[in-house]
């Protein structure tokens, strides 16, 4: 049902719902904006309906999209590709639903979370007299939409929603094979799974012969309880070095904005996302050549010290960072990636170690304070390689997923405009 | 007799009442109207003590007249029987009935003050206690006389209302009220209920003398009077000393105490405790008390014989304060105060060598880190400390079992405990004064001794399990482990982190499982990235 002119306003083929659910169990879940974010829930968890606040009303349907009027640029967006009798939204969600006679559900997602859209809707919430930057539907409603055939519009929505589910893939992914490479480490490590197996005479599991020699098939004591026979309790910094930070001088242009990055803790990766690999500023090698800031070699745990203590990234790119942060790096062959671990197994009780009177800090006698069991250095070396393996292909997914990203950006705006027209479309959604 | 918990019953008690109190807060807040917090402060206490004296005295006047048992033909306005009663003389014109009757009268202010001068001069004890100040042109006299008769309602209605413990309680809570109006100043004359019931609590005053240097309105007596009666025994089994420098916040501590019946060893004027130590011989079982925090300004005289441990900086009052303590310490004596987190790690200015030198010395007892947010004053994080003189065996006045503790010291850390009542205000529940109590208690008894005084007593203990480090909580630590750590005593350090939660799934299982996950996800992607590149080259992208 092709239109003369193809671009219509939204108001002419979507409408904001506003239906009061029958809440007709005693146990519903319910979403507010804090529990959407970027097209997905953030829970699903049933909650009694007795305690819920007043603004927990609306009810939604399949194909509905929800999305916040506080702060549009937020990413507290979601698509509904479920049937959702049990859910309940909150009244600062608009309920988003398509005329599916006119525009197709998923193409009207593409359009309006995509950063045109929002940040357009982000500065009209701006402009707006209140407390809150917040937008109504109005303002939803008369914004301009390219609308082409609707095979055509299931086709751009296909080629934008396999991007993002790649990317929400590669996310998922990344959380298996961090907690693979954690479960080894704990296995190992803390609870020494090989030693309590050699103890009864068997072959540990899920390691060559070789591997297998490398522990020891005793306990003894140790301050820190049993220990494998061989490895002792030592302190953490005879098997680390300690590297500091800094920050070229902000005055002067040259030092800024090269291609070496350069790490603050606003850059700190989800935690199963393990590595860093951009940040949101670049320094030039004059800068570092004319500040206490040093490029740290891939592999280097950064832990930030000040402020937001403990917050942990792995150096995927060579990169410099604050002072805010320390770099720790193994030494005498103690291998990087078992380094990483080890830290973030002491996190919880380096934090309860910060030091300071108004803000927490950690500091380099911090770690001098430390105490960790120390083994010989190869075992951490095939640790290494093995953790590694998982660490490796988390990191080749983040830097898949930038590039997918990029790609998203890039043709959004051109499949949503008409510039770039789909051909062969109804092949590609079929 | 061992700490019991009461907690259930005090409970419910205290909630029923808060609704009674806070309307009366309120109902007096309102007529406060434009007047500073500061000066009303002193304006409704003030009448709140009236009435209170009045009524004590009224209801032994009323024995009097009865004439019955001891009281056969005593006279009701002979103002003897009622010093030998430790009742307060009230003088016919200073009565509570004058006043109520006069108080839409425009001179209802000159009445007020001829009262308190009259209370003055016939009961040497409150001498120039109590405010007179009714009479100034800036004081609203309508608005007064609406106070008067607000005030009338406290403690009318049925007998138990009009026990005096009623106003005692409404000038508790008015105090605190107070603080937080006055908001960063507050802090001066009032310590926080629970700071001070945890300090109580842990240092457990039964029987013998107990000072404050810095008392301010003198809530660290109220309390420790409360624990005493709680715990079975009497008024009087505690004395009291007390030090303020502030001479108005020194006149709220004894009427605050006069309104509880609590004798009170004041000293016989304000004064600053360095410059003039008002109990110089004092010897003191328990010394409780929350020092003003860092206090920079402050006079110190470098050859004190208080300074045993080292001179403390100029800058800084907080190691003058200690050994202050310190030096009025009983041999068996236990200190608690209160101290902001910079004392137990500072090494500045010779702080580092006097705390090496008191820990060295064997007296830290205990160390409690707070959670911020507690004081109305500051929102910088506090901490308590625990120091004795004796670690030695021994049974407590309580009939506790001590046992040795040399060279040992407890670490407490409630950082993570309290809940914030406002945006800026967090109190400790009674759950979590119990449960910091209980860890100290129990780390001092020798328990199986305890448990059997506690049995030969007929005493039902509530805590029975013996002591155990606490991984993130508490920990006892040895003095060579103090040293290790460089003589810093902040809790975090020693307790170490909270034992994570494992999910429990063994590694045999759960890498199967994780890889049967990733199998999936590999397939998933290669469907993905095939899907993605056709779609690309339908836009002609790619071969």
């Amino acid at each position: 049902m092709a239109t003369e002119v193809p671009i219509v306003e939204v108001g002419q083929v979507a409408s904001s719902i506003s239906e009061t659910h029958s809440f007709n169990k005693e146990e519903l879940i319910f979403l507010n904006t804090s529990d959407i974010h970027n097209g997905g829930l953030l829970h699903r968890n049933y909650s009694s309906v007795k305690d819920w606040p007043g603004q927990a009303k609306k009810s939604i349907r399949l194909d509905d999209i929800l999305f916040s009027e506080i702060r549009p640029a937020n990413g507290r967006w979601a698509y509904i590709d479920f049937e959702a009798n049990d859910y309940v939204v909150s009244t600062k969600l608009m309920v988003i639903r398509a005329n599916k006679e006119k525009v197709f559900p998923r193409y009207l997602y593409q359009f309006l979370t995509s950063t045109h859209t929002t940040n357009w809707l982000q500065h009209l919430a701006e402009s707006r007299s209140g407390t809150f930057p917040q937008i109504t539907f109005d303002q939803v409603s008369s914004l301009e939409i390219y609308l082409p055939p609707l095979p055509e519009q299931k086709a751009i929505a296909h080629i934008l929603g396999t991007l993002d589910d790649k990317i929400e893939l590669n996310r998922k992914m990344n959380e298996t094979l961090e907690a693979m490479a954690r479960a080894l480490f704990k296995s190992w490590f803390v609870d020494f799974d090989p030693v309590r197996v050699k103890m009864d005479g068997r072959q540990p599991a899920g390691m060559d012969a070789e591997t297998a020699k490398l522990f020891p098939s005793k306990f003894v004591e140790s301050e820190l309880g049993p220990i494998p026979e061989g490895w002792e309790v030592a302190p953490l910094f005879e098997i680390i070095e300690i590297l500091s930070g800094g920050t070229p001088k902000t005055s002067v242009d040259e030092y800024w904005n090269g291609n070496i990055p350069w790490y603050s803790v606003k850059d700190s990766p989800q935690e199963t996302d393990v590595w860093v690999i951009n940040t949101e500023k670049n320094v030039s090698q004059l800068g570092i050549d004319n500040s206490a800031a040093k490029i740290l070699p891939e592999n280097t745990t950064i832990i930030s010290a000040r402020g937001t203590v403990g917050k942990l990234a792995l150096v995927g790119v060579p990169m410099a960072m604050n002072q805010s942060c320390y770099g720790i790096r193994g030494v005498s062959g103690f291998d990087n990636i078992f380094i990483y671990f080890l830290i973030k197994e002491a996190i919880g009780d380096l934090q309860q170690r910060t030091h300071g009177t108004v803000f927490d800090t950690i500091t380099r006698q911090t770690f001098d304070t430390l105490n960790a069991t120390v083994m010989p250095a190869e075992i951490t070396n095939v640790f290494g390689s093995a953790a590694g393996n998982f660490l490796n292909r988390i990191k080749s997914n983040l830097m898949e997923s930038r590039t997918l990203a990029n790609l998203r950006d890039t043709l959004l705006p051109k499949l949503l405009s008409g510039e770039l027209s789909v051909t062969e479309a109804e092949e590609m959604a079929s | 007799m061992p700490p019991k918990k009461k907690t259930a019953k005090k409970n419910a008690n205290s909630t029923a009442n808060i609704g009674f109190e806070a309307k009366l807060w309120l109902a007096a807040d309102k007529l406060r109207s434009n007047m500073d917090a500061a000066e009303y402060k002193h304006v409704v206490l003030g009448l709140i003590f009236l009435k209170y004296i009045s009524d004590s005295f009224e209801e032994m006047h009323a024995k009097l007249a009865a004439g019955e048992g001891d009281f056969e033909g005593a006279d009701p306005e002979d103002a003897d029987e009622y010093k030998a009663e430790n009742v307060f003389w009230v003088p016919k014109e200073a009565r509570w009935a004058n006043l109520q009757a006069n108080a839409k009268q425009p001179t209802i202010g000159k009445i007020v003050d001829d009262a308190m001068v009259a209370i003055e001069r016939d009961n040497p004890r409150l001498k120039g206690v109590l405010p007179k100040d009714y009479a100034r042109p800036a004081l609203d006299k309508h608005r007064l006389g609406e106070l008067i008769d607000l005030v009338s309602t406290i403690g009318l209605g049925d007998k138990e209302n009009r026990s005096k413990d009623v106003l005692g309680r409404v000038y508790e809570y008015f105090l605190s009220q107070f603080a937080s109006a006055e908001g960063k100043r507050g802090g001066q004359f009032y310590t926080p209920s629970y700071v001070v019931r945890l300090l109580v609590e842990m240092l457990a005053p039964y029987h013998g003398r107990v000072y404050d240097p810095c008392c301010g309105s003198g809530g660290m007596f109220v309390q420790s009077e409360k624990f005493v009666l709680e715990h079975g025994g009497r008024i009087g089994d505690i004395s009291v000393y007390g030090q303020e420098s502030n001479s108005t916040t020194r006149r709220l501590a004894v009427m605050n105490l006069a309104i509880r019946g609590i004798e009170a060893d004041f000293g016989p004027e304000h004064a600053d405790t360095f410059r003039r130590d008002l109990h110089k011989d004092l010897k003191a079982d328990f010394v409780l008390a929350n020092p003003p925090f860092n206090d920079s300004d402050w006079h110190r005289n470098e050859d004190d014989v208080r300074w045993q441990f080292g001179i403390p900086p100029k800058g800084n009052a907080n190691f003058a304060w200690v050994q202050h303590f310190l030096h009025h310490l009983a041999p068996n004596g236990t200190a608690g105060f209160v101290l902001a987190n910079g004392s137990m790690s500072s090494n500045q200015s010779g702080e580092g060598e006097i705390r090496k030198a008191m820990i060295e010395a064997d007296l830290v007892d205990c160390m409690v880190a707070l959670p911020g947010q507690l004081f109305y004053s500051t929102a910088i994080p506090v901490c308590l400390w625990f120091l004795t003189r004796n670690k030695s065996a021994r049974e407590s006045k309580g009939g506790e079992a001590i046992r040795s503790r040399h060279r040992e010291t407890l670490f407490i850390d409630a950082r993570k405990m309290g809940t914030l009542v406002d945006r800026v205000h967090r109190e400790l529940t009674e759950e979590d004064i119990a449960k910091i109590s209980d860890t100290y208690h129990l780390w001092r008894w020798d328990i199986e001794k305890t448990l059997e005084i506690a049995e030969k007593k007929g005493i039902q203990l509530s805590l029975s399990a013996p002591y155990e480090d606490i991984p993130g909580f508490c920990k006892s630590a040895s003095t060579e482990e103090i040293e290790k750590h460089g003589y810093v005593l902040t809790p975090g350090r020693y307790v170490g982190a909270e034992d994570v939660e494992d999910d429990g799934e063994p590694f045999e299982e759960k890498m199967p499982r994780l890889v049967t996950e990733l199998e999936a996800q590999f397939e998933e992607s290669a469907r993905l990235e095939k899907e993605i590149l056709r779609n690309l080259r339908g836009l002609r992208y790619g071969d």
